[in-house]
């Protein structure tokens, strides 16, 4: 088994996703965690990361936070420290509307979450949350 | 109609029907557009995006999904 630990911030719960762009690079975003954010897609992305999109897929309804007829893309997600890499949905999307804490550039939901074999919050011996996520992969 | 839109058209007529020009799809298989044909299904995003991508290496173009039901996304 392989775990990883992203320090949370005062307000939430964060992990950090590697992004490769078709182009050939790759991008680090830092994202909210949101459990409660349920569906088919895993991430919701600012609209203006059309450079990370690998293909577009069909739109989809969204209610909550974001509403009505939502642009979807395939990303090509990645945390290496657990050897994870995986093609996966995210929405592109105003997320001004989403009131994200300031360190973050987007939200990752029960979807991505589940891609994995536990995840959650613990607080350390010196009183410092963090996130973690735990994959089968040694 | 560009591009995209007609992809999109012919992923939900999949979606609903789970045929497409007398071709069956059943729920969970991905499948890749361009130009509005399908030019690949597979059981899994990645193997589709790749066929998709060697036949034409703009991402701009084409589009990948898997077949159901449309899901809502819900965003507390």
């Amino acid at each position: 088994m392989a775990i990883v630990y992203f320090p949370s911030l005062a307000e939430a719960d964060t992990i950090e996703v590697t992004f490769t762009k078709p182009s050939g690079g790759e991008e680090n975003l830092r994202l909210l965690v949101d459990s409660g954010f349920t569906g088919q897609s895993c991430f919701v992305l600012p609209e203006n990361a059309d450079d990370l999109a690998h293909a577009a897929t069909t739109a989809s309804q969204a209610s909550g936070a974001l509403q009505g007829t939502q642009r979807r893309v395939v990303v090509a997600a990645r945390i290496d420290a657990l050897s994870f890499a995986n093609d996966v949905i995210a929405i592109l999307a105003d997320t001004s509307t989403l009131a994200l804490p300031a360190a973050t550039q987007g939200m990752v939901g029960l979807p991505f979450l589940r891609l994995f074999r536990r995840w959650g919050a613990e607080q350390s011996a010196d009183g410092v949350w963090r996130f973690f996520l735990e994959s089968d992969t040694p | 109609m560009n591009e995209q839109e007609l992809n999109q058209q012919v992923a939900e007529q999949i979606c609903d029907a789970g045929q497409w020009n007398g071709q069956p799809f059943h729920a969970g298989k991905c499948v890749a557009l361009l130009d509005g044909k399908v030019v690949a299904a597979a059981d899994d995003i990645a193997s589709v995006l790749k066929v998709l991508r060697s036949l034409d290496a703009n991402p701009n173009r084409g589009m990948v999904f898997e077949v159901g039901r449309p899901v809502t996304d819900v965003i507390r």
